[in-house]
């Protein structure tokens, strides 16, 4: 009997300590941690940019609602996943969606917006903008011809189709941190994670298992969702794929991903945004916010995570990394390029912010 | 006669390591293994061996490491046509060409039958070929040769968009590569009809340049063991001549602009069982297939399920060999 109680109080204390130890965790990294919010124009748009090295993680968003209203914006007192303060006293979570306030429910603009390699963004916009970096200039793009948008002597067929497998059908688990503390998990927490949210529902979709399959069409809700990831130009998308499903060309241009849609077979560009051949040509995708951060952050902004598991439908090791001597060789690129220049390294992660056909790089070591 | 039965065999052996190994270049890295087909000919001075062979190569199984990945969705096909000759120079010499012709191509799906084409064919690269038999009793044996591939073969082939295809879709590889190879053969043994083979190869492949130069690309180093048993069996009008070999191949992996390719190199062991019948002194007909038992393939790649090869073969002697039967 005694011993009973023992152990039933030596279970509570447990738990007492390692719910303690956890909230400690995530303090230390959402508040130990500084963000720097930017309100900022670019193309005459106005937008704001949220950043942190500390905690790997960039966000942005437009700054002007459908009332016209401007809004400034600066960092909220309260913890992540709240993230901004506008004049007019609203908060505003990382998502843009306002969560107290008078415009309570309403969400930011979203704009095009990814991490990614430096090469990657010079290359489909050449004279880039550097924010705090200098200016180039740079010619144009080639452009394309009667079948392609894009030019066509910089699209390479690196692999056959579908040699990288998208992910059809994807698992998801919780993360609590307490069923892991003496195990290993398949993400660490430097890994990084594409966070996706439609409605309520969040989901963590793990960069080691992206390096391997690079699309996952999902279903969050009602909303049928295809997360790219290029792991050659690091860049990652959430795309509205209607009733679609993408797959893998294994074409790239500029060495970046070129997706395929399975009803009409048409070519997508990821950067771009857009169907750059075949029958959907010049048609734009709908996208849907997405962001990258580390686990860590990821886990500790959002506690109990929604992430994406191993059971992909595809036997994969997935802590093999395929790109391990791609990402240590820092100039190296595989396939030649539009454009290039050496204001930055080849393969520096920036955040490219893109509003209609010109993009401003901003620096996770400026934030 | 056993001198003849020991040295054609690792004559033609030496032809086939080097020369076939250096023609098809690496497809997913998986290229077109080796066919260990047991032909047997010794060429002495002023003898000419002429053969026409086809590999079929068929690559339908994904590896990531030593894991077959359990999807058959991708299926290509490599085939190769060669037309060899070798002349012996002297008993000791000989020098030879292989002329390869190349079909390449991977299959689509219902899911991807609208999108371009990823085949290719043409003409290879030409392969030539030095030999020196450097021991040459009824029981030891030993030989050595070596080869160079130029690049005749085209590997800027395009699809019907005018995409350039990737390196292992091309019929050249645009490089010059070199080969060197041994052959060391234990005949007359289990009771006289078998014979015992071990043979090493290497291929050192130069840098090649892609699209107007703005790329080099260089297809991994290549070495090879090949060991296993040939047997004489005698019959009223010919000799059937059936054989067993292991094979273990390492690829390095491929570097583009200097650096390492993700998704190519690895290792496979390869049983090569095959057949040979000799209807006489010149004439033979030989076939062979190449299975599996273990891969290992860096990252994730298409390799092969399956390989066979074919050849027809003729020996045209001059006047004192015409004497010398089996």
């Amino acid at each position: 009997m005694n011993f009973r109680v023992f152990s039933i109080a030596a279970l509570i204390f447990i738990s007492i300590s390692c719910r303690k130890k956890l909230q400690e965790v995530e303090e230390i990294v959402l508040t130990g941690s500084s963000i720097t919010i930017l309100n900022d124009l670019l193309n005459d748009e106005p937008i704001v940019v949220a950043g942190s090295g500390g905690l790997d993680l960039m966000l942005s968003f437009g700054r002007q609602l459908d009332d016209g209203t401007i809004l400034e914006f600066e960092l909220s007192e309260n913890n992540l996943p709240i993230l901004f303060t506008d004049q007019e006293l609203n908060e505003w979570n990382l998502f843009g969606v306002c969560v107290s306030g008078q415009r309570l429910g309403e969400q930011l603009p979203m704009i095009n917006a990814t991490m990614g390699y430096y090469f990657a963004f010079e290359a489909f916009y050449p004279g880039v903008e550097i924010y705090l970096g200098s200016d180039v200039n740079a010619p144009p793009n080639p452009s394309g011809n009667e079948q392609w948008l894009i030019d066509p002597d910089h699209v390479y067929v690196a692999s056959g189709f579908n040699a990288i497998k998208s992910v059809d059908n994807p698992q998801f688990l919780i993360y609590k941190e307490r069923d892991y503390l003496n195990t290993s998990f398949y993400v660490s927490d430097n890994d990084r994670v594409l966070i996706v949210k439609v409605g309520e529902e969040i989901r963590a979709y793990p960069h080691n298992i992206l390096n391997w399959h690079e699309i996952v069409n999902d279903q969050i809700a009602d909303v049928n969702i295809a997360v790219n990831f290029c792991p050659l130009t690091g860049t990652g998308y959430c795309w509205d794929r209607e009733n679609s499903t993408y797959g893998v060309s294994g074409m790239l241009y500029n060495n970046n991903l070129i997706l395929y849609d399975r009803d009409t077979q048409s070519l997508w560009s990821q950067i771009i945004g857009q169907s750059v051949f075949g029958q959907q040509i010049e048609t734009y995708v709908s996208k849907i916010s997405v962001f990258e951060t580390s686990f860590q952050t990821a886990k500790a902004m959002f506690g109990a995570l929604k992430i994406m598991t191993e059971d992909t439908g595809w036997n994969q090791d997935y802590l093999e990394n395929p790109y391990e001597q791609y990402l240590a060789a820092h100039d190296f690129i595989l396939f030649p390029t539009t454009y290039q220049d050496d204001r930055l390294p080849t393969k520096k992660r920036v955040f490219g912010v893109e509003i209609d056909g010109k993009c401003r790089i901003y620096q996770l070591e400026d934030f | 006669m056993i001198k003849f039965a020991i040295l054609r065999n690792y004559i033609l052996l030496i032809l086939l390591l080097v020369g076939k190994q250096l023609l098809s270049q690496a497809c997913c890295s998986g290229g077109t293994p080796l066919n260990a087909a047991m032909g047997m000919n010794f060429l002495t001075k002023g003898t000419v061996l002429t053969s026409l062979s086809y590999n079929y190569n068929l690559l339908n199984d994904q590896f990531q490491g030593s894991e077959q990945i359990e999807d058959e969705s991708r299926k290509r096909v490599s085939q190769s046509i060669l037309l060899k000759g070798i002349w012996a120079l002297s008993d000791k010499w000989s020098i030879g060409a292989t002329l390869p012709y190349e079909f390449r191509m991977e299959e689509k799906s219902i899911e991807t039958e609208n999108l371009p084409e990823l085949s290719s064919n043409g003409i290879g690269d030409f392969f030539v070929q030095t030999q020196l038999t450097i021991l040459a009793s009824n029981t030891h044996n030993f030989l050595v040769a070596t080869g160079f591939k130029i690049p005749t073969g085209s590997n800027t082939e395009t699809n019907d968009l005018g995409i350039e295809l990737p390196p292992d879709l091309q019929p050249g590889t645009g490089s010059w590569d070199i080969a060197l190879g041994a052959n060391y053969q234990l005949s007359n043994i289990f009771g006289g009809n078998f014979n015992y083979n071990l043979s090493g190869t290497a291929r050192f492949n130069s840098t090649a340049k892609r699209f107007n130069d703005e790329q080099t690309y260089k297809f991994g180093n290549e070495f090879m063991i090949i060991t296993g048993f040939a047997a004489d069996l005698l019959t009223g009008s010919g000799i059937f001549i059936p054989s067993l070999y292991l094979q273990y191949r390492r690829t390095y992996l491929d570097l583009t602009n200097g650096k390492l390719t993700p998704n190519t190199g690895g290792d496979w062991v390869n049983l090569i069982p095959g057949i040979a019948y000799d209807f006489n002194t010149k004439l033979q007909l030989l076939a062979s297939a190449s299975i599996p038992i273990y891969r290992y393939l860096e990252g994730l790649q298409l390799t092969t399920t399956y390989s066979f090869f074919v050849q027809v073969q003729y020996k045209f002697l001059n006047d004192s060999n015409e004497l010398q039967g089996f």
